[in-house]
């Protein structure tokens, strides 16, 4: 064993103080560069009403009248997630486009908040003691931020991220809020579950379906084992249940899949979110998520060897893991858009990461109790190949269509770029200026110019796409007759 | 639990036809390849010999004429300049298939003979060599970067994986020579100075670190006073010489006036630590773990019991990394960053080998600080069942850059069967097969060519279709002794 002193307890405080230290330092550009952040495409198209009661009422009462209203036309018109569309209503900037930085703030602060959560939550109930509790949660937590698929629709532009990221991060704390639950005397944390549950179920489609999955096994091993608290948690399920067929019975998703195409049969839907979630588990168990983990196995080990589990059905639970994981490509798949865009993508990175590390930990286990014990001494060696996993991790980032390889395209460093350049100071000029533009009464017909710079966190310029209708949208949400781009009002 | 066993020997023999089985597809589809783009540029001379009846002969003299002409005016690197210029379809268009018979069968001859080498050295078995090299082959040629460049174009395979090849055979006769004793002794040195010669005609981000892998082991044989060790100095001082020889090649101060972009040495060398860091992180994968896992399990026991110390896993790694980034050295010197696909493919397969050659030398350090004996025990069917499954997720969510989708079907096999099932590869052959044809017409002395756009994903595509059309054009007419060449419109 080891104790408080020794070179190996030293490098246990310091690799907790690395991965505070990383997540802390990895995040700060995030919530800077959020200062420069604007409003994008479908940020305009779901609140335009809003905007019109905000700007003739200056009551938020009435605002928020507005966003019911809006919300419930969506349902009939469009889908039924209604917690992603109520609050895609009332997106910050609504109020000031000065304002948008706070939906930012509130995303990424939940998620790192949710999922730190969580992890603590759930690894504490495995053993891990405390300063490798947080060591772990930091690390995950800044592998999924810093490794996200798409970053720019995760935090940084609000219709996007709330309807995913945000739901997640919801649904990480429901998760943490029902374990505490099964060990409550008295059951407080329903107060927080109960809002949660009907949030969870206007979420969207691939969280939902996901979240039910592991509440219905959870509650079957709850009722299987005579858990006293498994009535509270069906009750919470059955909740969870009825908002999610609630959302799903919406008027608006038939309309809305009119323009997607016929969807697949359910059949054909799971198999491929089987095949697909296949693959995604194999694009992302590369060497940043090895890495984080290498250095964590003695903890996990020994937690697992401690624990009273018995760990005798590795391809049960590794398979169940999977099928779980698998279970969010469903909805996307069966609506016939694929595996989503990159926000939905980015949900199935976070749920992986979660996933992976309860699978390692099982499979330690089972290991531990055929005999194969963790070696104290090992733990300096992994935490140099975890380094060096990590390292090589970071540098092999390539996004699509990028030349360089590079540890600048992670997400933190890419933000930090963007403020040291200049260009999120550029790109938040420009954007005002249009807004300036957009804002005045005066001007029934505005002409806007192209941005010269986007940072690479943010949303790119829809303006000029021709194949996109986001001058529609501005000028509904701006109430113009009509917005040309420079250059366009002098062709004939 | 599940404690049946599994026959290491069926696991190899499965491998090896596995392995078989996939290349099928590759030389199949070679019948339907055609001649590309510097295939025509680099035997001008040597088909012009040809078609005036000069014989093999005749050939050989065009082929060194050729290489001295190259030499003054393009590159030094003697021995690519000397093979390209005997490209099949000198001898005939329909013989162009002998491309990929002779660059892959030499690649798997020269990957294997190097492995055998290994093995015999270390003690390993003939199926531990068998499952090693079927895996690992496997890997190199259906999971490269760019197959097309590798094994289908005679001009950058024999330049890069022909060469590569070479190294690989001559390393293995260096391992055989260390061994061997009286005339066979005698007769491997004579091979090994041979092939010394030829590699050192090779291209620098091949030569460079052949270079310094031979100076390494020059030093450590004199530090170790290894038997021959001053036998062994030749093929070291050989390599320099060429290298040099190679290099003061006028014909590459022209080539370099046409290059921009350079470094400087040592920004060069810099760079190249820091992208063969990025390359050594993107091109891990599940296979090839399972491939390191294989490795070291087969080898773990005699290992333990070699007379090799294993004593210094830090230093080794370190340097292996060192000679890897080496690769990157030379492209990056001059401008062209990470070289081409073709350059690309052999730092891939470099990256495999060393990757795995470095995994049993872990092993072999933790070997002798553990008592255990591990490969004797039998393979249980539920290990087994967990290394396939970490196999399947890995080929399953294989994406290579660019690809649309995860899967197998990204593979080299897969490519291949696909382009001869759906008809691409008939169909590319039949336009292509009629252009040679009109061009071997001496009743045509203008001919018109049109662009084949609907080329087999393996193959590297129609030279017409690049941005370099003049010239290819060019090219056609100098090479066919054609009055004129020119390009149509739509294919008629």
């Amino acid at each position: 064993m080891l104790r408080k002193g020794t070179v190996l307890g030293r490098l246990r405080g310091v690799l907790l103080a690395i991965s505070v230290f990383a997540l802390t330092i990895g995040t700060a550009p995030l919530y800077a560069v959020a200062l420069y952040c604007h409003p994008y495409y479908d940020d305009y198209g779901f609140s335009a009403a809003v905007r019109q009661t905000w700007t003739q009422t200056g009551s938020v009462a009435q605002a928020l009248q507005a966003a019911l209203q809006s919300a419930a036309q969506t349902r009939q018109t469009w889908q039924g997630t209604y917690t992603g569309t109520l609050l895609s209503n009332v997106q910050p900037g609504v109020f000031s486009e000065g304002l948008y930085f706070l939906g930012c703030w509130l995303i990424l602060t939940a998620f790192i908040g949710g999922w730190l959560f969580f992890l603590l939550t759930v690894l504490a109930r495995l053993g891990l003691r405390r300063g490798e509790r947080w060591t772990l949660s930091c690390l995950a937590v800044t592998v999924m931020v810093q490794f996200m698929p798409d970053v720019r629709e995760a935090f940084f532009w609000f219709n996007g991220g709330i309807g995913n990221v945000f739901i997640y991060a919801l649904l990480a704390i429901a998760f943490a809020l029902t374990l505490r639950l099964l060990e409550q005397k008295r059951p407080w944390a329903m107060l927080g579950l109960v809002p949660l549950m009907v949030a969870l179920g206007g979420g969207s489609y691939g969280g939902g379906l996901f979240g039910l999955c592991v509440y219905a096994v959870g509650l079957a091993w709850l009722i299987w084992r005579r858990h006293p608290r498994r009535w509270h948690v069906a009750a919470l399920f059955l909740l969870f249940l009825g908002c999610f067929l609630y959302s799903v019975s919406a008027p608006g998703n038939a309309v809305r899949s009119t323009y997607l195409g016929p969807p697949a049969s359910p059949v054909v839907a799971v198999g491929k979110a089987l095949y697909y979630g296949v693959a995604q588990m194999g694009t992302f168990l590369r060497l940043p998520v090895i890495g984080i983990t290498l250095p964590l196995l003695p903890a996990l080990w020994r937690a697992a060897g401690e624990s009273r589990f018995s760990f005798a059905h590795p391809w049960l639970c590794v398979g169940l893991l999977g099928g779980l994981y698998c279970a969010q490509l469903v909805p996307p798949l069966y609506a016939g858009v694929g595996v989503g865009a990159g926000r939905i993508v980015n949900t199935y990175f976070i749920s992986f990461v979660a996933l992976w590390f309860l699978a390692v930990y099982y499979l330690l286990g089972f290991l531990y109790r055929r005999g194969l014990r963790p070696n104290a001494r090992s733990l300096g060696a992994l935490t140099l190949a975890g380094v060096c996993a990590l390292g090589l991790g970071a540098l092999a980032v390539k996004p699509d269509g990028e030349d360089l390889y590079g540890a600048q395209h992670l997400s933190g460093p890419s933000a930090a770029l963007s403020l040291v350049t200049g260009r999120a100071a550029r790109y938040d000029r420009e954007m005002r200026q249009r807004e300036a533009l957009l804002n005045d009464p005066a001007q029934d017909e505005v002409t806007l110019a192209p941005l010269t710079s986007v940072p690479a966190v943010f949303m790119p310029d829809l303006l000029t796409d021709e194949t996109s209708n986001v001058r529609d949208m501005l000028c509904r949400y701006y109430n113009k007759r009509a917005i040309y781009i420079a250059g366009e009002e002098e062709t004939p | 639990m599940n404690k049946r066993t599994v026959s290491f020997r069926l696991i190899a023999s499965v491998m090896a036809l596995a392995l078989a089985l996939s290349l099928v597809p590759l030389y199949v589809l070679s019948f339907s390849n055609h001649a590309c783009y510097d295939d025509f540029g680099f035997s001008i001379l040597t088909h012009a010999a040809w078609r005036d009846g000069e014989g093999v002969l005749g050939v050989l003299a065009a082929a060194v004429r050729n290489t001295v002409g190259i030499r003054d005016t393009w590159e030094g690197t003697y021995a690519t300049s000397f093979i390209s210029a005997l490209q099949p379809a000198v001898f005939g268009e329909e013989c162009y298939w002998l491309t990929t018979f002779v660059l892959l069968t030499a690649f798997l001859l020269g990957l294997w003979f190097l492995l055998r080498q290994a093995a015999k050295t270390l003690g390993a078995d003939a199926w531990t060599l068998t499952a090693v090299f079927a895996g690992l082959a496997a890997l190199c040629v259906h999971t490269l970067p760019d197959p097309g460049e590798a094994f289908f174009w005679f001009n950058g395979g024999v330049a890069y994986t022909l060469l590569w090849s070479l190294a690989a055979l001559r390393y293995g006769v260096w391992l055989a020579f260390s061994r061997a004793r009286g005339a066979k002794a005698a007769a491997l040195y004579v091979l090994l100075l041979a092939l010394s010669v030829v590699v050192g005609g090779g291209k620098y981000s091949l030569l460079l670190p052949v270079c310094l892998l031979d100076g390494l082991v020059a030093l450590i044989s004199v530090a170790r006073r290894w038997r021959r060790r001053w036998a062994q100095a030749a093929p070291v001082l050989i390599s320099v010489a060429c290298l040099l020889f190679s290099a003061s090649a006028p014909g590459n101060a022209v080539r370099g006036a046409t290059l921009s972009g350079g470094l400087s040495a040592p920004m060069a060398v810099l760079q190249s630590l820091y992208f063969g860091g990025a390359l050594a992180g993107r091109w891990f994968s599940l296979p090839l773990a399972v491939m390191w896992a294989l490795a070291a399990w087969r080898l773990w026991d005699r290992l333990r019991d070699a007379p090799l110390r294993f004593e210094h896993p830090l230093l080794v790694s370190l340097l292996a990394f060192g000679l890897f980034c080496a690769q990157l050295t030379p492209t990056l010197y001059t401008g062209n960053y990470l070289g081409d696909g073709r350059a690309q493919n052999t730092y891939y397969f470099t990256y495999v080998v060393m990757t795995t050659a470095l995994a049993v030398y872990w092993a072999g350090y933790f070997a002798r600080g553990n008592g255990a004996k591990l490969t004797a025990s039998p393979l249980r069917v539920g290990t087994l069942l967990a290394a396939v499954a970490v196999l399947l997720v890995g080929v399953i969510g294989y994406q290579p850059e660019g690809a649309a989708s995860w899967g197998p079907q990204n593979t080299t096999a897969g490519k291949a069967v696909r382009a001869l099932i759906n008809g691409q590869a008939a169909a590319y052959d039949a336009a292509m097969g009629a252009r040679d044809a009109a061009m071997n017409d001496p009743a045509q002395p203008d001919v018109t060519v049109y662009p084949v756009t609907d080329v087999p994903a393996v193959f590297m595509g129609d030279a017409l279709t690049g941005d370099n059309v003049s010239y290819v054009l060019s090219l056609y007419e100098e090479y066919y002794q054609k009055n004129s060449v020119t390009m149509g419109g739509d294919t008629p």
